[in-house]
Protein backbone atom coordinates (compact mmCIF):
# COMPACT_ATOMS: atom_id res chain seq x y z
CA UNK A 1 0.00 0.00 0.00
CA UNK A 2 1.09 3.43 -0.52
CA UNK A 3 2.21 6.14 1.96
CA UNK A 4 -0.21 8.15 3.48
CA UNK A 5 0.81 12.14 3.42
CA UNK A 6 1.55 13.27 6.58
CA UNK A 7 -0.88 16.10 5.22
CA UNK A 8 -3.71 13.63 5.37
CA UNK A 9 -2.96 12.73 9.13
CA UNK A 10 -3.04 16.26 9.96
CA UNK A 11 -6.06 17.23 8.81
CA UNK A 12 -7.99 14.15 9.84
CA UNK A 13 -6.34 14.79 12.99
CA UNK A 14 -7.88 18.49 13.42
CA UNK A 15 -11.32 17.29 12.32
CA UNK A 16 -11.37 14.32 14.65
CA UNK A 17 -10.57 16.81 17.33
CA UNK A 18 -13.15 19.47 16.45
CA UNK A 19 -15.63 16.69 15.89
CA UNK A 20 -15.27 15.74 19.29
CA UNK A 21 -15.67 18.89 20.66
CA UNK A 22 -18.34 19.10 18.68
CA UNK A 23 -20.27 15.93 20.00
CA UNK A 24 -19.07 16.41 23.66
CA UNK A 25 -21.32 20.11 22.82
CA UNK A 26 -24.29 17.96 21.27
CA UNK A 27 -24.39 15.51 24.01
CA UNK A 28 -24.68 18.50 26.39
CA UNK A 29 -27.30 20.02 24.56
CA UNK A 30 -29.42 16.48 24.65
CA UNK A 31 -28.69 16.49 28.36
CA UNK A 32 -30.19 19.75 28.71
CA UNK A 33 -33.15 18.85 26.76
CA UNK A 34 -33.70 15.93 28.46
CA UNK A 35 -34.72 18.18 31.39
CA UNK A 36 -38.13 18.82 29.55
CA UNK A 37 -38.25 15.91 27.59
CA UNK A 38 -38.27 12.49 29.30
CA UNK A 39 -35.93 10.09 27.58
CA UNK A 40 -34.17 12.81 25.43
CA UNK A 41 -30.38 11.53 26.47
CA UNK A 42 -29.81 7.76 27.61
CA UNK A 43 -27.21 5.60 26.41
CA UNK A 44 -28.44 5.35 22.66
CA UNK A 45 -27.46 9.08 22.43
CA UNK A 46 -23.89 8.25 23.50
CA UNK A 47 -23.34 4.86 21.15
CA UNK A 48 -25.23 6.34 18.26
CA UNK A 49 -22.82 9.69 18.47
CA UNK A 50 -19.88 7.11 18.74
CA UNK A 51 -21.11 5.44 15.59
CA UNK A 52 -21.42 8.76 13.79
CA UNK A 53 -18.53 10.16 14.72
CA UNK A 54 -16.53 7.37 13.88
CA UNK A 55 -17.80 7.38 10.31
CA UNK A 56 -18.08 10.99 10.33
CA UNK A 57 -14.37 10.77 10.18
CA UNK A 58 -14.20 7.91 8.66
CA UNK A 59 -15.47 9.39 5.92
CA UNK A 60 -13.08 12.62 5.65
CA UNK A 61 -9.91 9.84 6.01
CA UNK A 62 -11.32 7.77 2.85
CA UNK A 63 -11.90 11.42 0.87
CA UNK A 64 -8.64 12.21 1.75
CA UNK A 65 -7.15 9.13 0.32
CA UNK A 66 -9.31 8.88 -2.66
CA UNK A 67 -7.95 12.52 -3.50
CA UNK A 68 -4.67 11.24 -2.44
CA UNK A 69 -4.82 8.39 -5.07
CA UNK A 70 -6.54 10.28 -7.55
CA UNK A 71 -4.11 13.44 -8.13
CA UNK A 72 -1.21 10.12 -9.24
CA UNK A 73 -3.88 9.49 -12.19
CA UNK A 74 -4.66 11.02 -15.09
CA UNK A 75 -7.31 13.80 -15.63
CA UNK A 76 -10.36 11.43 -16.98
CA UNK A 77 -9.50 8.51 -14.75
CA UNK A 78 -9.10 10.92 -11.49
CA UNK A 79 -12.45 12.26 -12.30
CA UNK A 80 -13.99 9.10 -12.61
CA UNK A 81 -12.35 7.48 -9.15
CA UNK A 82 -13.42 10.58 -7.60
CA UNK A 83 -16.92 10.38 -8.58
CA UNK A 84 -17.37 6.65 -7.58
CA UNK A 85 -15.75 6.87 -4.02
CA UNK A 86 -18.09 9.92 -3.42
CA UNK A 87 -21.24 7.68 -4.41
CA UNK A 88 -19.48 4.33 -2.47
CA UNK A 89 -19.23 6.78 0.64
CA UNK A 90 -22.24 8.28 0.32
CA UNK A 91 -23.72 4.74 -0.26
CA UNK A 92 -22.05 3.44 2.84
CA UNK A 93 -23.31 6.97 5.30
CA UNK A 94 -26.72 5.49 4.20
CA UNK A 95 -26.05 2.00 5.42
CA UNK A 96 -24.86 3.37 8.49
CA UNK A 97 -28.06 5.23 9.26
CA UNK A 98 -29.83 2.25 8.19
CA UNK A 99 -28.77 -0.03 11.05
CA UNK A 100 -29.06 2.32 13.78
CA UNK A 101 -32.53 2.81 12.83
CA UNK A 102 -32.50 -0.82 12.76
CA UNK A 103 -30.84 -1.48 15.61
CA UNK A 104 -32.45 -0.31 18.66
CA UNK A 105 -29.51 0.64 20.71
CA UNK A 106 -28.89 3.64 18.96
CA UNK A 107 -30.55 7.07 18.63
CA UNK A 108 -30.86 7.54 14.73
CA UNK A 109 -30.39 11.91 14.97
CA UNK A 110 -27.48 11.39 17.29
CA UNK A 111 -25.70 9.50 14.35
CA UNK A 112 -27.02 11.74 11.97
CA UNK A 113 -25.65 15.35 13.72
CA UNK A 114 -22.53 13.79 13.81
CA UNK A 115 -22.10 13.68 9.59
CA UNK A 116 -22.51 17.55 9.65
CA UNK A 117 -19.36 18.13 12.30
CA UNK A 118 -16.68 18.03 9.74
CA UNK A 119 -18.49 20.74 7.89
CA UNK A 120 -18.35 23.12 11.05
CA UNK A 121 -14.53 22.18 11.26
CA UNK A 122 -13.21 23.32 8.38
CA UNK A 123 -15.11 26.50 9.00
CA UNK A 124 -13.00 26.71 11.91
CA UNK A 125 -10.04 25.89 9.90
CA UNK A 126 -9.11 28.99 8.84
CA UNK A 127 -9.32 30.58 12.48
CA UNK A 128 -7.13 27.78 13.77
CA UNK A 129 -4.27 28.90 10.96
CA UNK A 130 -4.75 32.59 11.73
CA UNK A 131 -4.45 31.81 15.60
CA UNK A 132 -1.24 29.80 15.09
CA UNK A 133 0.50 32.29 12.48
CA UNK A 134 -0.23 34.98 15.55
CA UNK A 135 1.63 32.68 18.01
CA UNK A 136 4.62 32.25 15.46
CA UNK A 137 4.99 36.08 15.02
CA UNK A 138 4.77 36.57 19.15
CA UNK A 139 7.97 33.69 18.64
CA UNK B 1 -57.51 7.24 8.33
CA UNK B 2 -54.92 4.85 6.31
CA UNK B 3 -54.91 7.11 3.14
CA UNK B 4 -54.02 9.92 5.37
CA UNK B 5 -51.31 7.57 6.64
CA UNK B 6 -50.20 6.34 2.87
CA UNK B 7 -49.88 9.75 1.68
CA UNK B 8 -47.84 10.59 4.00
CA UNK B 9 -45.11 7.98 3.92
CA UNK B 10 -45.59 8.65 0.09
CA UNK B 11 -44.96 11.79 0.22
CA UNK B 12 -42.13 11.75 2.81
CA UNK B 13 -40.62 8.84 0.49
CA UNK B 14 -41.04 11.22 -2.35
CA UNK B 15 -39.23 14.19 -0.56
CA UNK B 16 -36.36 11.96 0.64
CA UNK B 17 -36.19 11.07 -3.29
CA UNK B 18 -35.72 14.84 -4.38
CA UNK B 19 -33.56 15.38 -1.74
CA UNK B 20 -31.10 13.00 -2.87
CA UNK B 21 -31.11 14.58 -6.41
CA UNK B 22 -28.46 17.26 -4.43
CA UNK B 23 -26.32 13.79 -3.86
CA UNK B 24 -25.04 14.10 -7.67
CA UNK B 25 -23.74 17.32 -7.70
CA UNK B 26 -20.94 17.04 -5.08
CA UNK B 27 -19.53 13.81 -7.03
CA UNK B 28 -19.36 15.55 -10.62
CA UNK B 29 -18.02 18.71 -8.83
CA UNK B 30 -15.53 17.03 -6.89
CA UNK B 31 -14.65 14.86 -9.97
CA UNK B 32 -14.09 17.88 -12.26
CA UNK B 33 -12.11 19.72 -9.35
CA UNK B 34 -9.47 16.88 -8.90
CA UNK B 35 -9.65 16.81 -13.35
CA UNK B 36 -7.99 19.81 -12.90
CA UNK B 37 -5.90 19.44 -9.79
CA UNK B 38 -4.00 16.75 -11.84
CA UNK B 39 -3.69 19.00 -14.74
CA UNK B 40 -2.29 22.08 -12.42
CA UNK B 41 0.54 18.88 -10.99
CA UNK B 42 1.02 17.92 -14.21
CA UNK B 43 2.53 21.44 -15.29
CA UNK B 44 4.19 22.31 -12.04
CA UNK B 45 5.03 19.23 -9.83
CA UNK B 46 6.48 20.96 -7.34
CA UNK B 47 3.13 22.57 -6.09
CA UNK B 48 1.88 19.03 -5.35
CA UNK B 49 1.82 19.61 -1.51
CA UNK B 50 -0.40 22.70 -1.51
CA UNK B 51 -2.61 21.46 -4.34
CA UNK B 52 -2.94 18.12 -2.07
CA UNK B 53 -4.12 20.26 0.86
CA UNK B 54 -6.66 22.91 -1.04
CA UNK B 55 -8.01 19.58 -2.92
CA UNK B 56 -9.04 17.83 0.58
CA UNK B 57 -10.72 20.55 1.91
CA UNK B 58 -12.10 21.79 -1.42
CA UNK B 59 -13.54 18.37 -1.77
CA UNK B 60 -14.51 18.28 1.98
CA UNK B 61 -16.95 21.41 1.61
CA UNK B 62 -18.18 20.35 -1.95
CA UNK B 63 -19.29 16.35 -0.32
CA UNK B 64 -21.02 18.69 2.48
CA UNK B 65 -24.06 19.36 0.09
CA UNK B 66 -24.51 15.80 -0.60
CA UNK B 67 -24.20 15.15 3.30
CA UNK B 68 -27.24 18.03 4.03
CA UNK B 69 -29.16 16.23 1.39
CA UNK B 70 -28.66 12.70 2.53
CA UNK B 71 -29.15 14.01 6.09
CA UNK B 72 -32.48 15.36 5.48
CA UNK B 73 -33.54 11.90 2.52
CA UNK B 74 -32.66 9.90 6.33
CA UNK B 75 -34.59 12.06 8.67
CA UNK B 76 -37.55 12.30 6.00
CA UNK B 77 -37.56 8.47 5.72
CA UNK B 78 -36.77 7.32 9.01
CA UNK B 79 -38.22 9.80 11.07
CA UNK B 80 -40.67 12.23 9.96
CA UNK B 81 -43.39 9.52 9.08
CA UNK B 82 -43.59 8.57 12.55
CA UNK B 83 -43.88 12.03 14.22
CA UNK B 84 -46.18 13.05 11.34
CA UNK B 85 -48.15 9.96 11.68
CA UNK B 86 -48.28 10.76 15.85
CA UNK B 87 -49.45 14.04 15.24
CA UNK B 88 -52.30 12.33 13.06
CA UNK B 89 -53.61 10.36 15.59
CA UNK B 90 -53.85 12.80 18.24
CA UNK B 91 -55.20 15.44 15.84
CA UNK B 92 -57.86 12.23 14.93
CA UNK B 93 -58.51 11.42 18.61
CA UNK B 94 -59.51 14.99 19.12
Amino acid sequence: MKKIDPVIWKETGFIALVSFILSVLMQSIFLIISHWVVGAWDYTVILGNLLGYLFAVGNFFLMCLTVQKALTKDEKDAANFVRLSQMGRMLLLFLVALAAYFIPVFNIIAVVIPFLFPRIAIMFRPLASMIKQRRNKNE
Amino acid sequence: MELAIGIILGCCALGAGIAMIAGIGPGIGEGNAVAKACEAIGRQPESKGAVTTTMIMGCAIAETTGLYALVIAILLIFVAPQQFVNVLTKAMGK
